[in-house]
């Protein structure tokens, strides 16, 4: 084997026990007696030893044989398994991570990368006191450097080929995309050979029919390549809290329950961020210090909870805690000040909060410390999901804790679109973005640039207009399309409405994957290619 | 529609796409041509900087059309149906340039190609070199100048537009 296949296959299987040693010494933590995982996590260490040496990484292997004969003292009841021994194995699994990373960009590992974790796990065997736990919180301040050693490696897609979960395929994600487009090419290119059919070869038309049939179910099976599960992104997070609320000393519970859901993996690595921010959040400023929630009443331990339930469209992430909780009163004191305007629909759904939060005018600089971290980045979160095609939510109760709801579409491969007509041109307006549509009906105008939907007026936006285009045709607008924007709903002049659709998903090249009104592009099932339009940038 | 990327026995490397917009000629490196489509539909893009002519789709992808002549001229781009569709592609993006015609391809080993400055003005700065044709000089388009300064314009137009990837 050479030396490039030789590394390659030494980091995807050190990477996979790494992540497996990380899970087990959390669990240690929980129950210190736990004879199965301290034998798992030996083994593990004897193995990581054993490909290091054969892969010629020898500070690596000496690494992985000092962790070794700390777990087979534990093993053999020489040594007692507490936080400061887990933080030890853990910075030392920090450090092997760090070392992979290193090894994949072709840098030489010296002793400067391993001195501290290889002193640490000495001092361990030697019954000496140890500085571990201080040490492996620094790293918890980095956010970057605990996401680089937990390392999750979302190139790798399970199971979806050979039919068991056990076994990994690592896929390039350039290849599933080169699939994509050729998929793609071979539907026009069928599209195309149906149009010239006719109807007079009925041989030749079933053929085709055939074979589109074929190109339709391979393009299924590929998108079931691009799909990840949900709990890739949360096996980092156990991990996380514990150092995070080690070092703040408070004690946290933490509940993950996210089943079997799957998503394209493109959204994974988008959500990877935004959920760890969230998370933090919940332990910075969320769950109270133990004298707080002894002093309100509360248990000691405080509790965060990561669910996923799936939706119509896609799914719902929920982050809650059971801390302080928003103070919304202030909130609400603070906009008002501030000038900043809460459309009616916001306030009676609760989106009101997100949309305060998210204000530019709003300064959470000037609110209480608490505050503060409930406001800082939640807008790049909300940009985020927001590109996904999702929405934020954000619910508390003061003294009880808070809420935050991710809600995500599960496919950006392929999207549920509504095709639109604007003078003779056609777009597509994806379906999240929509709440209902209407015939443009003279009795349901109030003016020329409102609309009345029940008791609610709306802005009335002729969507044409707003975006230059000329008409072709000399269409009249005739349908409305009521949309949720960022600050508002809005009602949506436009020419014609099509069936929904399922498009294929395809971002723009440059320029036009710069220009804000636009979303991307999508090849409907006729092969047609429209262009997603970006409703919240123009609006 | 002919597509260059097609035609692997020929050697692109001398070839050279001569096309003619207002009474003017141009050459283009046929090496960096993927497509010559004729204009079907041009899809409006909104909000986009007054050279831009739409959108065009070949084999599924959109390209970006630019009015050439807007371009180098700053004025509103304009497209008539027997216009056609050149398909470019750099290393930093591919992008579709209108042209009212397409006159010739021909081999640049032929012609005397002369490495030189065509004009001034804006137009020097898209034209890498210059080559007599039928007693006419014509600039040969560089495409990669023509293709960045393409996005530079289009950044610099779009507000918030981000960095060039």
């Amino acid at each position: 084997m050479d030396r490039k296949k030789l590394r390659t296959l030494f980091l995807h299987e050190a990477r996979t026990y790494l992540k497996q040693c990380t899970e087990g010494l959390l669990a240690l933590e929980r129950n210190p007696d736990d004879s199965y995982q301290i034998e798992e996590i030996f083994r593990r260490m004897h193995s990581l030893k054993g490909m290091s040496a054969l892969a010629g990484y020898t500070l690596f292997s000496d690494l992985a044989h000092a962790a070794e004969d700390l777990f087979e003292r534990i093993r053999i009841g020489r040594l007692g398994v507490n936080q400061d021994v887990v933080s030890t194995i853990l910075q030392t699994v920090d450090c092997m991570s760090l070392c992979c990373n290193r090894i994949e960009s072709n840098q030489d590992l010296t002793n400067n990368d391993v001195v501290a974790a290889m002193t640490a796990l000495t001092n361990a065997l030697h019954g000496r006191a140890n500085s571990t736990v201080a040490n492996g919180l620094e790293k918890a301040d980095d956010e970057d450097d605990l996401m680089a050693a937990v390392g999750e490696d979302l190139d790798f897609v399970q199971g979806n080929i050979t039919g068991q979960p056990e076994h990994e395929l690592s896929i390039k994600t350039d290849l599933i995309d080169y699939f994509f487009e050729a998929i793609a090419e071979i539907k026009i290119l069928n599209g195309q050979l149906l149009l010239h059919a006719g109807r007079d070869r009925p041989d030749f038309l079933r053929l085709i029919l055939e074979q589109n049939r074929f190109i339709r179910q391979l393009q299924d099976h590929l998108l079931t390549i691009r799909m990840s599960p949900l709990r890739r992104i949360t096996e980092r997070i156990p991990r996380l809290v514990r150092d995070y609320a080690m070092k703040l000393g408070k004690t946290i519970d933490l509940e993950i329950e996210i089943g079997h859901l799957e998503c394209d993996r493109l959204i994974l690595e988008r959500l990877r961020s935004p959920l760890v921010h969230l998370v933090n959040n919940c332990v910075d400023h969320g769950i109270e210090t133990p004298t707080e929630r002894k002093k309100a009443g509360k248990p000691i331990t405080g509790r965060i909870r990561i669910t996923a339930r799936p939706m119509r469209e896609g799914f719902v992430l929920m982050v809650e805690d059971d801390g302080r909780g928003i103070d919304l009163s202030l909130i609400r004191d603070r906009a008002e000040r501030a000038g900043i305007e809460v459309p009616e629909e916001k306030l009676r759904t609760g989106e009101w909060i997100v949309h305060v939060l998210c204000h530019p005018g709003f300064s959470t600089k000037e609110t209480i410390s608490h505050l503060s971290g409930r406001g800082v980045g939640l807008d790049a979160v909300k940009n985020i999901v927001e590109a996904l095609g999702g929405r934020l939510h954000l619910y508390s109760q003061m003294g009880k804790g808070a809420r935050c709801e991710l809600v995500i579409p599960t496919l950006i491969s392929t999207l549920r679109l509504l095709p639109i007509g604007l003078n003779g041109t056609m777009y597509a307006v994806p379906l999240t973005d929509i709440v209902r549509t209407f015939d443009d009906n003279p009795t349901r105008r109030s003016g020329e640039h409102c609309w009345r939907t029940g008791e609610i007026e709306l802005p009335l936006v002729d969507l044409a207009e707003r975006l230059g285009v000329k008409s072709k045709e000399n269409r009249k607008a005739g349908k409305v399309l009521i949309v949720d924007a960022p600050q508002r709903r809005v009602a949506l002049l436009v020419s014609e409405l099509f069936a929904p659709q399922e498009g294929l998903f395809r971002p723009l090249p440059l320029p036009l994957s710069q220009s804000p009104c636009l979303a991307g592009s999508a090849m409907l099932p006729s092969g047609r290619p429209v262009l997603i339009l970006n409703i919240a940038q123009i609006l | 529609m002919f597509s260059l990327t097609d035609a692997a026995k020929l050697n692109t490397d001398a070839l050279l796409l001569i096309f003619r917009n207002r009474f003017n000629l141009y050459g283009l490196k046929a090496i960096d041509i993927q497509a010559v489509c004729p204009v079907s539909e041009i899809i409006f893009v909104p909000q986009a900087p007054p050279f831009i002519v739409g959108a065009v789709t070949y084999r599924g992808l959109f390209f970006t059309v630019v009015d050439f002549d807007a371009l180098i001229l700053d004025r509103t781009a304009s497209v008539r149906s027997e216009n056609k569709v050149v398909l470019l592609a750099s290393e930093s993006a591919k992008l579709a340039i209108r042209v009212e015609d397409i006159v010739s391809l021909t081999a640049i080993e032929e012609q005397g190609h002369r490495v030189s400055s065509q004009g001034g003005g804006k137009l020097s700065q898209f034209v890498s070199s210059a080559l007599e044709w039928k007693s006419q000089m014509v600039p040969i388009l560089d495409t990669d100048r023509l293709i960045n300064h393409t996005l530079e314009t289009f950044y610099r137009f779009i507000p918030g537009a981000r960095e060039v990837r």
